[in-house]
C-alpha cells in the first residue's frame, strides 16, 4: 500500500510538472531554478545530458552566468547530472526577451526528432541593472573646457569643505586648478612646471587625484601637488609608471566597467568602448562614446564619472569632458 | 518617453554648470546641443488616406499602421512600455490587479485637459476604453480611477494597453474625437465618422500648448499623404521633407546617397494563406509541399536586399521570444516527394492554384511571383491574380467571381501583448485554429497554439520586415521606440523656425500621387 501510494503521488508530481504552464517567476535566478524543476522530470529518462546555454537577451556574461549556475546547480538537486560528452542529449536554454519580459526556454530532447519545450517568464523590470538591456548604460559626455593649447591630462575632484567642483587641468608647462563659483570655471591657482621640464614632444601626462593630493606625471618627471587654496608642487627626476589609459566607472547595477579608447590613432576620431574583458556589452550602440578626434588621457576609477581629454579634430582645440553612464532614466 | 524627456529636463540643472562654463569661457563652442523649440516637421506617407479614429483601423492593416503612428500625437494611452521593459505611466499613473488578473484598477492622472480645455473625466476614459477593446471586457469609471474586469485572466493586458488602438479619447458630438496628446488636429473633422479618412491631401497638426506632459518642441507637424515612396525620397533628398517611409527596394539607394535612414525590428509579416474552406487546399501534403518548396532566405536577402528577414514563426522573435523554436522548413526534394504522391488531377497539379496579392506595392507582387517559382520548382502549379482579387472568405461568398485559393498578406504587429497579436492574426485573415490550441498569455501556451497553427499549414510565413525610414538632416532626438513608435513628441528641429507653408486647398497645390517632378 505504501509502495503503491508512493508511486501515485511520484506519478501527481510528475504530472503536475508536465502540465504546469509557463511560471512568472519573481526574480531571475528564481526562474532559472523555476525552470530546472520544470526541465527535470522530463530529464529522468536521459543517462547523459549535455548543458547547451545560450544568452539571446541583453543580460550581461556575468548575469547569464549566475543563472547557468542556479540552474545547473537545482538540476542537480533532482540527481540530474550535466555531462560535457558532445554525444550525450543536448538540453537547451535560451535566454530571449519579450518587449516586457525576459523568457527562459528549454528544450527538452523527446523521442525522435521532436523537443519537449518548457518556459519561465520574469518581467524585464524586475531583473536587477536591466538598464544593461537595449542600451544596458549610455555613456554621456559634458564639455567642461576647451582651449587651443594642448591638454596633458585632466582630474576633476571636489573641495570637500565648501563642497565645490575642482578641475586639475596639466598642460605642456603649467599646472592650473579651477573651481567652480556662480555656474562658471574660476581659476583658483596655476603653477609652473618649466623648471622640472626639458622641452618635448611627447605628448604623455596624467593626474591621479589621492585625497588632498594629486600625483602629477610627466615624461622624465613624478610630481606630488597639494591641493589647497595654492597648489604646492613637489618633482623628481624619474620614470613614471603610466597607468594604463582606462576609466572605470561604476555600472547601474553596481560592477565597475572599464572603458578604453578605440583606435589610439591620433589621426582620427575616437570613441570610447567597454574594455573586451566581459565586464561590459561591447554590443550595445549605447555603450560606445564617440568623440571627435583622439583620447589623450582618461581619468577616473571606481565613481560614477570620469574625464577624458580629446583633441578635436575638426576645431583643432583640446577638449575636457566629463564622462558620466546614465542608467534608464 | 514623455517622462524621460520630463527627467532629463530636470536633469539639466546638473549638467547647467558645465553647459554653461563651455559657453561663458569657450565662446567658440556653438553647435546646438540643447533642444530648440519652434519649426514644422514635414511628413509623407504613401498611404492615400488616414483615419485617427481608432474604432475604424483595420488591425494589422498599412492604414492601420499610418492611423496609429499619427493617431499617438493627438492621442494618448494609459500606459507606455519603455525600450528597458519598464511600464510608465501616461493618462494612468498606478495600477493594481487581482490575484487572477481578472481585474484592474487605473488610477488617472489628475488634471489632464482635452486639447480644447475641458478635463478628463473617468467616465470618459471608461468609455473610450469600452469602445476599442473586445466586448468580453466590463470597463467602468469608479472615483478617479477605471476598473477593468474580465472572466479570462488578463497577465498581460499593460503590454495590451500600451499598444495598438488602445487610446483614451472623447467623441464629439459631430463624432470627430478630441484627445489629450502632444499635437492638435487643425481640421478636427478630418477625424469624424463622416469623413472616410484624409485622402490625396495634406494634414497640419499645431502643437498642444497646454499639453499635460510638456509642449511638444515642434510648432507644427504637415503630413501629405499618398506620396509615391521615390518622390518621398527625392523630397527629402531636396530638404522638401524631414520624414519618408523607405520600402527594401529604395534602403541602398538611400543608404549610396548617404541619407540617414532607420529601421525597426521587423514588425510585419508577409505570409500566404490558404483558404481553409476550398477543397483545392484540404490536402494536407499540398499545403506541406507548398511550404517546404519557398525559398524564404533567397526572399530575404535577393529580392528584398537583406533588408527583411525569413520567417519561420507568425510572431516575430523580439516580440514573442520563442520563434527560433520553430524550424526554417525549406527542403525542395521533400516538397517534390510530396508532391508525387498527390492525386492526379489535382488543382495545384494540372490546374494552377490561384494566389491573390492582398497587399499594395512591388514588394508583395515580386514574393508571389517567387512563391509561384519555387511552387514549380516543386511541380507545384500556381498562378498568380492582379491585385483586388484576394477577397476574404467572407466576401467571397457575395460574389460570383472565384476567389484564390492562397492569399499573399501583409500584417503589420500593432499590439505588444503576444496574445493579443495572433488572436488579431487569426481573426484578420479567418486562419484555423490548430488542434486544442486556447488563447492564452502564457508563452508555453501561445508557443503550442502558434505551433499548431503552422503544422496546419493553412498560413505560411515567408519574411518579415522592418519599418524603414528616413530622416532629414535637422531631425534631432529621434528616439523611436524598437517598434517603431516614432515619439516626435520629443523631436526637434536644428534649422531656423520658418513659418508653415500654407495648406493648399485640394486639386491647387502639387498633387502628390500625381509624379510631376523628376524621381530619382
Amino acid at each position: 500500500v505504501v509502495r503503491f501510494f508512493c508511486l501515485s503521488c511520484l506519478s501527481i508530481l510528475f504530472c503536475s510538472a508536465l502540465f504546469l504552464p509557463a511560471v512568472r517567476a519573481d526574480s531571475v535566478e528564481d526562474a532559472a531554478r523555476a525552470l530546472a524543476r520544470k526541465v527535470a522530470p522530463l530529464l529522468a529518462s536521459h543517462e547523459h545530458v549535455r548543458l547547451s546555454w545560450q544568452n539571446d537577451s541583453l543580460l550581461s556574461a556575468g548575469q547569464s552566468e549566475l543563472l547557468r549556475r542556479a540552474f545547473s546547480a537545482d538540476l542537480m538537486t533532482s540527481h540530474i547530472s550535466l555531462s560535457e560528452d558532445p554525444a550525450a542529449s543536448e538540453l537547451l536554454v535560451s535566454l530571449r526577451e519579450t518587449p516586457a519580459e525576459l523568457l527562459l526556454i528549454a528544450a527538452i530532447p523527446d523521442a525522435g526528432d521532436t523537443r519537449q519545450i518548457r518556459m519561465v517568464q520574469v518581467p524585464r523590470s524586475d531583473i536587477p541593472g536591466s538598464d544593461r538591456s537595449s542600451s544596458a548604460f549610455r555613456l554621456q559626455r559634458e564639455l567642461l573646457w576647451q582651449q587651443a593649447g594642448p591638454i596633458l591630462a585632466a582630474a576633476e575632484t571636489q573641495d570637500s569643505a565648501k563642497k565645490q567642483d575642482l578641475l586639475l587641468l596639466l598642460q605642456h608647462d603649467s599646472l592650473a586648478l579651477y573651481r567652480v563659483e556662480a555656474e562658471r570655471w574660476l581659476l583658483q591657482d596655476s603653477v609652473t612646471l618649466e623648471p622640472f621640464l626639458r622641452p618635448s614632444r611627447d605628448s604623455s601626462g596624467q593626474v591621479l587625484i589621492q585625497g588632498e593630493e594629486a600625483q602629477v606625471l610627466v615624461p622624465g618627471r613624478i610630481c606630488t601637488v597639494h591641493l589647497g587654496t595654492h597648489l604646492s608642487l613637489a618633482c623628481r627626476p624619474g620614470t613614471p609608471a603610466w597607468r594604463e589609459n582606462v576609466l572605470t566607472l561604476s555600472s547601474c547595477d553596481g560592477a565597475a566597467v572599464k572603458f578604453v579608447p578605440g583606435s589610439g590613432d591620433w589621426s582620427t576620431p575616437d570613441h570610447l568602448q567597454p574594455a573586451e574583458d566581459g565586464s561590459g556589452t561591447a554590443d550595445s550602440s549605447g555603450s560606445r562614446l564617440d568623440v571627435a578626434g583622439p583620447i589623450l588621457s582618461l581619468s577616473g576609477e571606481g565613481n560614477a564619472r570620469g574625464i577624458a581629454v580629446v583633441y578635436n579634430l575638426s576645431s583643432g582645440n583640446y577638449e575636457v569632458y566629463r564622462i558620466t553612464l546614465a542608467c534608464g532614466n | 518617453m514623455r517622462c524621460i524627456a520630463s527627467l532629463s529636463l530636470a536633469g539639466t540643472s546638473l549638467l547647467v554648470l558645465g553647459a554653461l562654463a563651455a559657453e561663458v569661457l569657450t565662446p567658440s563652442a556653438g553647435a546646438a546641443t540643447r533642444p530648440r523649440y519652434g519649426g514644422t516637421l514635414r511628413i509623407e506617407l504613401q498611404t492615400a488616406s488616414v483615419t485617427f479614429d481608432p474604432r475604424r483601423w483595420q488591425t494589422g492593416s498599412a492604414e492601420a499602421a499610418a492611423g496609429e503612428q499619427l493617431g499617438a500625437l493627438v492621442l494618448d494611452r494609459l500606459v507606455s512600455l519603455d525600450n528597458h521593459g519598464r511600464f510608465q505611466p501616461q493618462l494612468a499613473i498606478e495600477w493594481t490587479h487581482d490575484a487572477a488578473f481578472k481585474r484592474w484598477q487605473f488610477t488617472l492622472r489628475p488634471g489632464v485637459k482635452f486639447a480644447e480645455g475641458t478635463p478628463l473625466t473617468s467616465a470618459e476614459v471608461a468609455a473610450a476604453l469600452q469602445l476599442v477593446l473586445p466586448q468580453t471586457r466590463q470597463v467602468l469609471a469608479s472615483g478617479n480611477a477605471v476598473v477593468l474586469q474580465s472572466a479570462e485572466p488578463l497577465p498581460d493586458l499593460l503590454e495590451e494597453l500600451a499598444s495598438g488602438r488602445n487610446f483614451i479619447f472623447r467623441v464629439q458630438a459631430d463624432g470627430s474625437l478630441a484627445g489629450t496628446g502632444p499635437f492638435v488636429l487643425d481640421d478636427p473633422s478630418k477625424n469624424a465618422p463622416s469623413n472616410p479618412g484624409v485622402t490625396g491631401s495634406r494634414l497640419s497638426l499645431r502643437a498642444n500648448e497646454e499639453c499635460w506632459s510638456g509642449r511638444p518642441f515642434l510648432d507644427a507637424i504637415q503630413v501629405t499623404l499618398g506620396v509615391p515612396a521615390a518622390r518621398q525620397l527625392y523630397d527629402l533628398q531636396l530638404g522638401q521633407a524631414d520624414l519618408v517611409e523607405l520600402p527594401p527596394d529604395l534602403f541602398h539607394h538611400a543608404d549610396d546617397a548617404h541619407v540617414r535612414t532607420w529601421s525597426s525590428r521587423p514588425v510585419e509579416l508577409i505570409a500566404l494563406v490558404l483558404d481553409g474552406a476550398r477543397p483545392a487546399v484540404q490536402d494536407a501534403r499540398l499545403r506541406e509541399a507548398l511550404s517546404f518548396a519557398i525559398d524564404r532566405s533567397t526572399m530575404a536577402g535577393v529580392l528584398l536586399q537583406k533588408q527583411a528577414e525569413p520567417a519561420a514563426a507568425l510572431l516575430p522573435g523580439w516580440l514573442s521570444g520563442y520563434a527560433f523554436l520553430f524550424p526554417m522548413e525549406t527542403n525542395i526534394e521533400r516538397a517534390k516527394e510530396l508532391r508525387a504522391a498527390l492525386p492526379a488531377g489535382m488543382l495545384g497539379t494540372a490546374d494552377p492554384l490561384r494566389l491573390g496579392v492582398d497587399a499594395a506595392g512591388d514588394v508583395a507582387r515580386l514574393l508571389a511571383e517567387r512563391v509561384a517559382v519555387n511552387a514549380r520548382q516543386a511541380g507545384l502549379n500556381l498562378q498568380v491574380l492582379g491585385r483586388g482579387t484576394a477577397r476574404t472568405p467572407s466576401s467571397a461568398a457575395s460574389n460570383a467571381t472565384p476567389s484564390p485559393d492562397v492569399r499573399l498578406i501583409r500584417w503589420r504587429v500593432s499590439s505588444l501583448a503576444p496574445r493579443d497579436a495572433l488572436d488579431s492574426l487569426t481573426t484578420a485573415f479567418h486562419v484555423p485554429e490548430g488542434s486544442g490550441a486556447a488563447s492564452s498569455s502564457d508563452p508555453e501556451q501561445l508557443y503550442q497554439r502558434e505551433r499548431a497553427l503552422l503544422d496546419t499549414r493553412f498560413v505560411i510565413p515567408l519574411v518579415y520586415l522592418p519599418e524603414s525610414v528616413a530622416l532629414g538632416a535637422s531631425v534631432r532626438d529621434w528616439i523611436p521606440s524598437p517598434w517603431g513608435e516614432w515619439h516626435l513628441e520629443d523631436v526637434w528641429l536644428d534649422r531656423p523656425a520658418t513659418p508653415a507653408p500654407p495648406v493648399p486647398a485640394p486639386g491647387s497645390a502639387r498633387q502628390p500621387s500625381g509624379g510631376q517632378g523628376v524621381h530619382p
